[in-house]
């Protein structure tokens, strides 16, 4: 996925080879294996996987948040454009250099707004703690960034959120709040996990139009982590889909959905109940048999391939397939994409 | 009891709990969940709650199954007061009526195997004497629900998301029962793993002639499996009708806005839709009137003095709300999804 998008010379981040792995009771968990992706400026990127794909554990290595100890093995380069002009490689900073990039740079914001914001603290303070962390103002200053925050989210009555304490807001209104407080430093680039899992359809709807203003207006780049393939053909430009920590497909979000090749999205993309469908309610949705492996003890060759109506002994439980360019900008991980057209 | 009497009749259900404050825990307050909620379930028939949290649909779940007490109102089931039932009669209907829960981990007791959990409603209802005795059963019914007899002698920390749910759902249809209220049975299980159990419930409701009520907030997975919706907000229905009008020609400006909120799976289908705006009120306080006025974009005057009744506006079709010139027409819906 090296196709530059014409709103940007150079990407603003560039991963390569991201492998991370966790040591656990049970043995080597492979978190996330090779995965590479480059993001411009200005555009939504959308990581697709179901849970234990890696989706999340990619977004907080971008993010610096896992490092090398002695539970987890980080490899692989995550170089980051930074405001400065410098291009910094996340995984060799100092922690020091890593906490200024976080925020500056990158930010993020998590599924569940409730447990990322302090409840004994009022969302004013949680803002301006967050401006002052990285910008040389003082408390007046902080406060009049923090309304000035709001209203750029089009929340109405600001005052009154930044008096309030997370316990007394909607799910909705608290998510909006995460995304001040990662906006206050103005990052080029947003980290967004499952940023409207836990709300409602119609305040998911609110929150992905904002997402999708801010991108717009301020020329963000946006990482979008989710389950959700609904939201990925709505707000992003570019997708990629991992299975059992790998990419298994990427690409331009039309031409995946439009044809996809990895045997596993286009089950994925066949087994889904869709609204548009409802004459044919009633027949059965096309299920993919079988679990989601365990990232502690994957099968051999192609992780997907015990699930896939394709596989053919011998070749996809071989060695592991290639992430393979097959046009358009395409990429797919499938021994017989040729074949299986 | 005549084939054409419903096997669930509920009528005025209401539920309100009391907010109590202070040392003396005096009520200060009552949150409304569910406010005059009437709707009838046919054998075999599945319908879908629909709706969004705070909605009280869970509620109205469960008071079906006097899981909890109705605050007022009344709940038939083939013909019987659920209400006035004593406790040994209330045993009894449990055999005909069962629950699935959506977090089938927190449903399954850790340390039961699946035999066990599976077997545990047999034995209380008397119709098995121990869970040894009832192998074969057991073996059969997990047959059903397309999990191997290996996994009989399994715990639930060695299942998948999917198997536990499958084992949730064999535990339920064990006793045989005639109705299920299925609480979001596929919302916590991975995308690739929904299908598998959507498609188990419509094979046994087909299979088993089970009537049930699923809630969901996945309104595409409940038109795939529901004969009927009722969409709720803030405690009360604002629409039930045929899945298929529901979804094609919806007639409720809150159906017609959830609706249009449900990302679709196909990029050409993207436009600028309209957002909704605001949140939903608190339930404790909720607005006079029409409670879904404070958001709707159709909302008039007389919106806020009276609350609209559930009126009939086509056979089978009730919506409330006052107002007959904003559904959607069936043709533009269907003109705007290509196939």
């Amino acid at each position: 996925m090296n196709e530059p998008s014409p709103l940007s010379d150079r990407p603003l981040l560039e991963v390569e080879d991201l492998t991370v792995r966790f040591r656990s009771p049970g043995g080597l968990v492979h978190a996330v294996s090779d995965v590479s992706f480059t993001l411009c400026r200005g555009e939504m990127l959308a990581i697709v996987g179901e849970s234990g794909s890696g989706k999340s554990t990619a977004g907080l290595a971008i993010m610096g948040l896992i490092a090398t100890d002695q539970n987890a093995t980080v490899n692989g380069r995550i170089r980051l454009a930074a405001k400065s002009g410098d291009v910094k490689d996340v995984l060799k900073l100092s922690d020091r250099e890593r906490r200024r990039v976080r925020g500056n740079d990158v930010a993020m914001i998590f599924q569940d707004p409730m447990s990322s914001l302090n409840p004994i603290y009022s969302i004013g303070s949680q803002i301006t703690e967050a401006v002052r962390q990285h910008r040389a103002v003082n408390s007046q200053e902080a406060v009049a960034e923090a309304l000035l925050l709001l209203t750029e989210l089009g929340i109405p009555n600001p005052e009154r959120i930044l008096a309030s304490y997370p316990h007394q807001l909607s799910g909705g209104m608290r998510q909006r709040v995460m995304i001040a407080i990662a906006l206050s430093c103005r990052p080029t680039i947003l980290i967004a996990d499952e940023p409207t899992t836990a709300l409602d359809v119609t305040i998911q709807a609110q929150i992905l139009a904002l997402l999708k203003r801010l991108q717009r207006e301020n020329a963000m780049a946006v990482v979008f982590i989710t389950h959700n393939l609904g939201v990925v053909a709505e707000i992003a430009d570019r997708m990629m889909v991992m299975y059992a920590g790998r990419i298994v497909e990427g690409g331009k979000v039309r031409h995946i959905f439009k044809g996809p090749r990895m045997p596993y999205t286009r089950a994925l993309l066949r087994s889904l109940p869709r609204l548009e469908n409802i004459e044919r309610a009633g027949r059965p949705l096309e299920a993919i048999p079988g679990n989601v492996p365990s990232a502690l003890a994957l099968p051999a060759g192609c992780s997907f391939h015990p699930r896939c109506e394709h596989h053919v002994s011998g070749i996809c439980d071989g060695p592991v397939p290639a992430l393979e360019s097959c046009g358009q900008g395409r990429l797919v991980r499938c021994a017989r994409w040729r074949e299986i057209g | 009891m005549s084939p054409a009497t419903p096997l669930l009749d509920v009528r005025d259900l209401r539920k309100s709990f009391e907010i109590r404050r202070g040392v003396f825990s005096r009520p200060v307050g009552y949150v409304r969940a569910v406010e005059s909620v009437s709707f009838t379930i046919s054998r075999q028939e599945v319908l879908g709650l629909a709706g969004e949290s705070g909605s009280g649909k869970s509620t109205v779940g469960r008071m079906l199954l006097r899981l909890i007490e109705p605050t007022s109102g009344s709940v038939y089931f083939d013909g019987a007061d659920l209400l006035s039932l004593d406790r040994l009669a209330l045993r009894k209907f449990r055999r005909r009526a069962q629950i699935v829960f959506q977090d089938s981990y927190g449903s399954l007791d850790p340390r039961m195997t699946v035999a066990e959990a599976i077997s545990e409603p047999l034995v209380v209802q008397g119709l098995v004497r121990s869970e040894r005795l009832a192998r074969d059963r057991i073996a059969a019914l997990l047959e059903l629900v397309a999990l191997g007899t290996e996994h009989m002698d399994r715990r639930p920390s060695e299942l998948s998301g999917g198997q536990r749910q499958r084992v949730g759902i064999a535990r339920a249809i064990s006793v045989e029962p005639d109705f299920i209220v299925a609480d979001e049975p596929v919302s916590a299980l991975d995308v690739s793993i929904q299908a598998q159990i959507v498609n188990l419930l419509a094979d046994l409701k087909a299979r088993l002639g089970l009537a049930m009520l699923l809630i969901s907030h996945d309104i595409a997975v409940m038109a795939h499996l529901c004969d009927r919706i009722a969409v709720m907000y803030l405690g009360r229905i604002m629409e039930i009708a045929p899945s298929k009008r529901i979804v094609r020609a919806p007639q409720h400006p809150y159906t017609v806005a959830l609706l249009s909120a449900v990302p679709s799976a196909d990029p050409d289908m993207r436009r600028e839709r309209k957002v909704l705006e605001g949140d939903v009120p608190t339930p404790a306080n909720p607005p006079s009137g029409c409670v879904f006025r404070t958001r709707c974009p159709h909302a008039m005057v007389d919106c806020g003095r009276t609350v609209p009744r559930l009126r009939e506006i086509a056979s089978g079709h009730f919506k409330a709300c006052l107002r007959d010139d904003i559904g959607r027409e069936p043709e533009r819906v269907l003109a705007s999804c290509p196939r």
